[in-house]
């Protein structure tokens, strides 16, 4: 079989088509788990009693698992627990009619809070202890610290985590398939079972894969200049 | 002194672990007065300083100042915050806001702890800056300055706010030599202002002649105090005189700066 | 959906030591046969560890047709089987392969089919009104991204505008998730080989039914390398002996309810 490049640029298009799906299966959990890691991360840092601990096992425990076994889960739980619960609510909702993207966003979001929590608890360790004695003797209270001195240093410490973090959430999105979700992957892969030519949809969905990668690189690292500009610390 | 103390500390305790670091401080600076914190290293000078602006919470004691008074180990967050905006610190890192330029580091307390206006808060920092000779930089940020320049910033920064009293951490210690006499002439001035000022530092020829009053500290407590002259000149307790003898004998020119 | 029972089956691959190549002393010329383990009823252990199953019952009874060969069996890992026909590990791959025009361009196939393996919809034990592919219509059913019953379905939906579109959901899923969405009318039905859905109802407890027609019959055959004119020849006349007289069929059955029976 030889490579078949007009097949490649149907894959390519029929793929490409996904893109909107992966970046959400990508940005969603991104911001839902900064919403959510920020607050853990800070829990931890200030090693809040019982809780900084329950956060630390937790997200070791999340950590440990592999995204696709999360999804699983995830699955199996609300496949089980989902109808009784709509029902002892009073709403009409069923599994059936639920979007199964929604599943993949909430593993994928809480995938992300434990990593991200992880990446944000370093980059506050990186701020130096004097920025929060200085801040505090100057008057301000613990929120004021965090959101005018602590955090705006903090922040770009942490985008190339974070970026590391988007592109693995980006990748993750190809495991959506385990629960019916299609990405670009399998998008790919689908328009594929017509003639058998896998591997120029393997190849389609890398050149997207790339493309998308290489601009969020690009995206982040001009981010992270502008922002570390200000904030270099002294020599 | 004939005022009422402005600060006043009594009983204050405070351990790391298991090991005491404070056992025991009672201490009243009067209004106006510099008084100047000596002692080894080790000694507890700087957990003191720390405790009184809850950097540290103390174990045990109570704090007075001005009219507000606090129990060190129980006080919660509104009384520490009240509290914290009745004293300014500077810091022997200076610890500018990295994320701020010049002016903005001395606005910030201003603007967002005391809820000044924006333009009077501007207005005051260009005078607290001029004042320490520093009125051109001030859209720098701290990583251009040079060490002498950010601890500068540091003191204007603690002047903007007119505390009740100024708490000074070894300022001069993470300075390079030549820079360090530019800021104790800063720190002289702003004595001369009338400020209260309680300072935590090494440079014995300094607290000489600049403090009103020497606090020596070893161990965890006071040791001694007094005016410069006693303490310095006729130290009553012998752990006093064989600390400043280290400085006084024969090496008086080079400490006495 | 296949590849994932074998997942799930599957158990420590064991290498056999690699049997000498080329013919044996007394003219007997040894056939090294490529398989797994963990494809039942096809191919598996018994309870005695031993290798068996309908590839090899079928093999036992074509070696008694050809004194000239014996046979002698490589387990592999599904995926290697026909890599390792490529580098000459063994001569003949018996797995359940079917054609497909990437395979038939680089082997040799047996021209005597050995077992059919007939695909159904697969619907849950009560559900009633689903009997053809035609009743699918504005129904929910899952099948693997990349598969000929995606394809399948696809088709069907463009050959039929006038009709609501079959919901065709892409599950790359194990079967515990399978069995959760056919039970908890998350979906309709799906598509199984016959030999898949016995295996699913034995295993996991589940009361699935095919219904209807089979939707397509993907017969199976042995591959060889392309060079092994003699080899295939001979078997294939062997096998079709055994069609002609009804043994294929009856070992086949028998192989299939064995391994049933043996598993209640």
């Amino acid at each position: 079989m030889t490579f078949d490049l007009s097949f490649l640029g149907t894959a390519l298009w029929t793929a490409a088509a996904k893109i909107p799906a992966t970046l959400a299966l990508a940005a969603v959990p991104l911001a839902l788990g900064t919403l959510l890691g920020l607050p853990l991360a800070l829990a931890r840092f200030f090693r809040v009693p019982v809780l900084g601990k329950v956060i630390q096992g937790a997200v070791t425990l999340i950590k440990g698992i592999p995204v696709v076994l999360m999804l699983f889960v995830f699955y199996v739980v609300s496949a089980d627990a989902f109808d009784p619960l709509m029902q002892s609510l009073g709403l009409s909702l069923t599994f059936r009619d639920f979007p199964k993207s929604l599943i993949a966003l909430a593993a994928l979001s809480i995938y992300a809070a434990a990593a991200l929590c992880e990446v944000f608890r370093g980059a506050l360790a990186a701020v130096p202890p004097g920025q929060f004695d200085a801040a505090a003797a100057a008057g301000l209270t613990r929120a004021q610290v965090l959101r005018r001195i602590v955090l705006p240093q903090a922040l770009p410490v942490s985008l190339p985590m974070v970026s590391n973090i988007t592109i693995a959430l980006l990748k993750a999105a190809a495991m959506g398939s385990v629960v019916a979700v299609v990405d670009v992957m399998n998008a790919a892969v689908i328009a594929a079972n017509a003639n058998y030519r896998y591997l120029e949809a393997y190849v389609a969905a890398a050149l997207i894969y790339w493309g998308l990668c290489f601009a969020l690189e690009k995206a982040f690292g001009a981010g992270e200049k502008v922002l570390t500009r200000r904030v270099r610390r002294a020599a | 002194m004939p005022h009422e103390p402005i600060l006043e500390v009594t009983g204050l305790r405070k351990s790391f672990g298991k090991t005491p670091v404070l056992t025991g401080i009672d201490l009243a600076v009067q209004p106006g007065e510099t008084v100047a914190l000596l002692g080894p290293s080790g000694s507890g000078k700087t957990t003191l300083l720390r405790c009184l602006n809850f950097l540290e919470r103390a174990d045990a004691g109570t704090l007075r100042i001005e009219e507000q008074r606090v129990d060190l180990r129980h006080a919660h967050s509104k009384q520490i915050l009240a509290l914290r905006r009745r004293t300014a610190m500077v810091f022997q890192n200076y610890d500018l806001f990295l994320n701020k330029t010049v002016l903005q580091n001395v606005t910030e307390g201003l603007i967002v702890a005391r809820k000044v206006s924006k333009d009077e808060a501007i207005a005051t920092a260009r005078d607290v800056l001029s004042q320490v000779g520093l009125s051109t930089r001030l859209d720098a940020r701290p990583h251009e300055l040079s060490g002498g320049q950010q601890q500068r910033v540091g003191i204007a920064r603690a002047l903007a706010i007119k505390p009740a009293v100024l708490l000074f951490d070894e300022p001069t210690s993470a300075l390079d030599p030549e820079k360090v006499q530019e800021i104790l002439d800063v720190i002289r001035a702003v004595a001369q202002t009338g400020m209260t000022l309680l300072i935590v530092t090494h440079k014995m020829g300094f607290a000489y002649e600049v403090a009103h009053r020497v606090v020596f500290m070893e161990g965890g407590e006071i040791v001694e105090q007094g005016t410069p002259a006693q303490v310095f000149g006729a130290p009553k307790q012998e752990r006093t005189r064989q600390f400043v003898s280290r400085f006084t004998e024969g090496k008086a020119p080079e400490y006495f700066i | 959906m296949k590849k994932a029972l074998i997942l799930l089956l599957s158990v420590i691959v064991l290498i056999l030591p690699l049997a000498a190549c080329g013919g044996d002393a007394e003219g007997v010329t040894t056939v090294r046969v490529g398989t797994s383990n963990d494809y039942p009823p096809f191919c598996y252990l018994d309870d005695s560890g031993a290798l068996t199953g309908y590839e090899v019952a079928l093999l036992k009874a074509v070696d008694e047709k050809l004194p000239q060969y014996k046979f002698k069996y490589e387990v592999l890992e599904f995926k290697t089987i026909l890599t390792s026909l490529d580098q000459g590990r063994i001569d003949l791959a018996a797995h359940q392969f079917g054609k497909n025009d990437e395979r038939e361009e680089k082997y040799r196939f047996g021209t005597v089919g050995y077992y059919s393996a007939a695909d159904y919809i697969v619907v849950n034990e009560n559900t009633t009104g689903i009997e053809s592919i035609d009743d699918l219509s504005g129904k929910k059913v899952s099948v693997a991204p990349a598969s000929l019953w995606a394809l399948l379905l696809e088709d069907y939906n463009k050959e039929h505008p006038d009709k609501a579109p079959i919901d065709i959901l892409y599950f790359e899923s194990t079967p515990e998730i399978l069995v959760k969405n056919l039970q908890g009318g998350v979906i309709d039905a799906t598509l199984l080989t016959e030999s898949d859905l016995n295996l699913m109802n034995t295993f996991l407890g589940t009361k699935f039914r095919a219904v209807g027609e089979p939707l397509s019959n993907t017969e199976t055959y042995h591959i060889y390398r392309k060079d092994a004119t003699e080899l295939q020849s001979a078997i294939d006349g062997a096998l079709k002996e055994l069609q002609e007289s009804g043994e294929l069929a009856a070992l086949s059955k028998k192989a299939v309810d064995d391994f049933f029976a043996a598993a209640k």
